[in-house]
């Protein structure tokens, strides 16, 4: 067994093993008892040779199993083909199983299996279970095919320039969609599974001799350790899985992309692909993952670097520009330019409530208009951003209870959170929000730095799957680490994976390639 | 990466350090050097960085001599083992007052400049709270926060220094060297007061992975400090002058307060600078805070430090308190500067360094003969 074998390998998937009997009438029984009242089970007893004197069952799952594949590729071979061939029953008596197994199934997929346990879990996957008369074993037939969502455009992952694939809730296809961009044999695949009830198919992905041993060892053993009923959907995972449950900020990536994924993998990172969600995680995160759009990487340096910065700026000003605002407006007027503080005055004139109050208010509002967009069904979400949006901003700031350059500010605040890559990154800087303009409302900008210092110091403290959250930030060892943060330096620039995560095979761009090259081989041509 | 909980590098002591020193002290000190020395204070200023140097790498001696010791043990071991608990214990009481007259002027200096309406008590408390929070994360979260907060809180206001250079006035400097002489050593004890700080790098020393970069680390951050200083004094003074500089309470935040920053949304941009200067005293606050915690837990034999910051903390605040105005803060700092700051930073390691070179030196002796 070798290292990750040992590494994956699950104590129970032996421990309650049940034996299959030598009778084909025994095990039915025992399958019929043990799926009593499942009707979706199918039951099919068949002869098989010349003098159907050889009792067989197929047993599926109606459904779940694909019926042409048994029917046309199991049942007709056996009961028909293997009629019509006669073979010569006395060469053929002591192996006849063998035979079968090996010679008369076409289907690629095939595995034997001893345990009645096994056959059962196999069946509800999708499997069809082969049974024989006077033969303790059974043959599984891969035959999943239930009636999936095609692959289709990622919702929440939008780019412009990029792969328009996204992950679809069959694991099968997301682990191929993985597999199409790493190409390697040092890729690995490792599956479990999770739920007690659900036994639901969990992967978790990874590249040998890139990967951070310590990160995976991590991941494996909390996701081992996970006794659960069910598990509906990777959310669950990241919930069970996470370093700190209190923290606002989430400490696993989910992503549709599956090149999102690759690029981590690249990276040195971990990714769990749950079957039935199209989210698969990445971890460990830090804040500057988050910050990273897809897209970065396939556009222009000059143009993405800009962008990056813009998104840093957004981040900032969708966090404090509300509190900053109240800060300013009710402890430090003086900040204010004389010619803009006199027209705030003017603005303000009538409107009754202080400034905190007003911006929560407004802020409130605006949450409440963004959930009330998403449950809505697609057209009157639209609708009632439009509603909520100009004309009852407008009602209120005629009807004079907010002044307009708070809704001002609060639209800015909103398209900034916009800007944001990462849904739950997104939020987790909403809610924050609230709690600064709070801070901003007691104690004015001292508040709002005293909040800003708590927030820092609990990122610092924070630790995902063993790597610091704000890494690299926290170091100033080397430079390296830097060039895609704040800005995204060139590709033929970033020569190594990075540091804080990847310790071994640290290179990605070999030394050979140079700009220099490039030229002379132009040079050459010409 | 560091998964222990109590491991940090040499970079990041090297932030620790700054952000420690970096804090409260240069508000006021242009005004204590113009009116010690006038003209010449710079000069003092640099003679001053420079001896603090040569003492920085006697105390850096010390921390590479005894590696995974702290002050306790490394008296213990050099003295005899009482004398370590009550020299640890004078370390412990000098990081506590120098914690509560950092936090009593820092209070002041946010009710002078931005909140003019709260009570003192409650800037004072709510700024203890969130240092109490950061003490009890642990001193690698210290560590990160200092890499994090050290540009964040220097670069605005070396940022406003260079708006002002127009208006400066460098003549205000001359004459050079026409204070006597007596005046001049008077105020290098002054300048040590600035520096007050340094001396955690005694009990930092203990958790640093990379020992062997404590000492780059230690004269990085001198050399750092003293720029810092240096430009401060120095445009303060430019701008003022020195019969300005003298009465001015805090000279460096009244120079953040004249600045006009062209083309910026905002007017007066002191507030702002002032609110990113608080994360250096912050920094100045949390981490004597954690050292004193640490020298008590060691004391005390007991493995948890973080109920001890909780334990600290109400005395804090009482103390921080006691003092009337900033007037008696500043007097009190003066004294306490004078004497027991240099008893710790200055004689005590010195003399440990002496004992145990003297030791060593005996005892090879004593190999040597028999």
């Amino acid at each position: 067994m070798n290292y990750y074998e040992k590494l994956f390998n699950t104590q129970e998937d032996t421990q309650n093993k049940i034996n299959m009997a030598k009778g084909l009438e025994e095990n039915l029984k025992r399958l019929k008892e043990m799926l009593s009242n499942c009707d979706d089970i199918i039951y099919r007893e068949f002869n098989v040779g010349k003098d159907q004197k050889l009792k067989f069952a197929t047993v599926y799952a109606e459904g779940l199993a694909d019926k042409i594949i048994v029917n046309e590729y199991v049942l007709k071979n056996l009961m028909i083909l293997a009629r019509i061939t006669e073979p010569e029953v006395n060469s053929i008596r002591e192996k006849v199983y063998g035979l079968i197994k090996d010679g008369v199934l076409s289907v690629s997929d095939l595995k034997e299996i001893d345990d009645l346990n096994e056959v059962v879990n196999n069946v509800l996957s999708g499997e069809t279970v082969l049974l024989f008369d006077k033969w303790d074993k059974a043959i599984v037939i891969a035959s999943k095919g239930w009636p999936m969502r095609g692959i289709s455009e990622p919702e929440t992952d939008t780019v412009i320039r990029g792969s328009r694939e996204g992950f679809t809730e069959t694991l099968r296809v997301n682990t191929a969609l993985v597999r199409r961009r790493i190409r390697d044999s040092k890729f690995k695949i490792k599956q479990m599974r999770i739920g007690r009830r659900s036994k639901t198919d969990v992967a978790v992905l990874f590249i040998d001799g890139i990967v951070n041993q310590d990160i995976l060892k991590t991941v494996v053993y909390r996701l081992k350790s996970i006794e659960i009923d069910g598990i509906l959907e990777s959310g669950y995972i990241e919930q069970l899985i996470e370093d700190n449950w209190r923290s606002p900020f989430p400490q696993v990536q989910s992503t549709e992309r599956p090149e999102k994924v690759a690029a981590a993998l690249y990276e040195g990172k971990v990714a769990i692909i749950v079957d039935n969600t199209p989210f698969a995680l990445i971890l460990p995160t830090t804040f500057n993952a988050l910050i990273q759009a897809t897209e970065d990487y396939n556009e222009r340096v000059l143009i993405t670097s800009i962008i990056r910065f813009l998104r840093y700026t957004a981040m900032l000003i969708s966090v404090i520009l509300p509190a900053l605002y109240v800060a300013m407006l009710a402890f430090h007027p003086g900040m204010i330019p004389t010619e803009l503080a006199l027209y705030i005055a003017g603005n303000r004139d009538g409107v009754p409530f202080p400034a905190v109050i007003e911006a929560l208010i407004m802020e409130g509002a605006l949450e409440l208009l963004r959930e009330a967009g998403i449950r809505l069904p697609g057209p009157i979400g639209a609708t009632i951003g439009i509603i909520g949006g100009l004309v009852l901003g407008q009602a209120a700031v005629d009807a004079g209870i907010v002044s307009s350059l708070m809704i001002i500010v609060v639209a800015i605040t909103a398209i900034s959170s916009y800007s944001n890559p990462n849904y739950s990154f997104a939020i987790s800087f909403r809610m924050l929000r609230f709690t600064y303009i709070m801070a901003a409302g007691f104690l004015g900008l001292y508040g709002l730095m005293l909040a800003i210092l708590i927030t820092l110091i609990h990122l610092c403290n924070l630790k995902s799957f063993g790597i610091p959250y704000l890494s690299p930030f926290i170091y100033y060892t080397s430079l390296k680490d830097f060039k895609d943060t704040f800005i995204r330096v060139p590709l033929h620039k970033m020569k190594g994976r990075p540091q804080f995560i990847a310790k071994e095979d640290k290179d990605r761009l070999m030394n050979k390639f140079s700009r220099d090259n490039l030229k002379r081989g132009e040079d050459n041509n010409g | 990466m560091d998964r222990n909980n109590d491991v940090i590098m040499s970079s990041q002591l090297y932030s620790i350090l700054v952000t420690t020193v970096i804090g409260i002290g240069i508000l006021s000190m242009p005004r204590a050097l113009a009116e010690n020395v006038g003209p010449d204070s710079l000069i003092v200023l640099v003679l001053g960085s420079v001896l603090f140097l040569i003492i920085a790498l006697l105390i850096q001696r010390l921390v590479t001599k005894f590696p995974n010791k702290t002050i306790i043990e490394m008296s213990a071991n050099v003295l005899f083992k009482p004398m370590g608990t009550i020299i640890g214990f004078g370390y412990f009481l000098h990081l506590l007052i120098s914690t509560v007259l950092v936090v009593r002027a820092f209070g002041e200096i946010t009710k002078n400049f931005l909140l003019l309406n709260t009570p003192i008590e409650v800037i004072i408390i709510s700024f203890l709270i969130t240092v109490v929070y950061s003490v009890r994360s642990g001193i690698e979260s210290i560590a990160r926060l200092a890499v994090i907060i050290l540009p964040m809180s220097i670069f605005p206001a070396l940022f406003v220094m260079l708006v002002a250079i127009p208006d400066l006035d460098f003549t205000y400097f001359l004459p050079i060297l026409k204070t006597p002489l007596p005046k001049i050593i008077k105020t290098v004890p002054q300048i040590f007061f600035s520096f007050i700080g340094f001396e955690i790098i005694l009990q930092l020393g203990f958790f640093v992975k990379d020992r062997k970069n404590i000492k780059k680390a230690a004269i990085k951050s001198i050399l750092f400090i003293s720029s810092v200083y240096f430009v401060f004094t120095a445009i303060t003074i430019a701008r003022f002058g020195i019969a300005e500089t003298k009465i001015l309470t805090w000279p460096v935040v009244t120079l953040f307060k004249s600045v006009d920053v062209p083309g910026t949304l905002l007017e007066n941009v002191e507030a702002v600078i002032m609110a990113t200067w608080l994360l250096s005293i912050f920094m100045s606050v949390a981490v004597s805070y954690y050292v004193a915690t640490f020298l008590l837990s060691r004391i005390l034999k007991s493995k948890e430090h973080n109920y001890l910051a909780l334990f600290i903390l109400p005395l804090v605040y009482i103390l921080s308190l006691i003092p009337k105005n900033i007037v008696e803060v500043y007097e009190f700092l003066d004294k306490f500067a004078n004497i027991v700051s240099i008893t710790m930073i200055f004689i005590i390691p010195i003399f440990l360094l002496f004992i145990s070179f003297l030791k060593r030196k005996s005892k090879k002796g004593m190999k040597r003969n028999g």
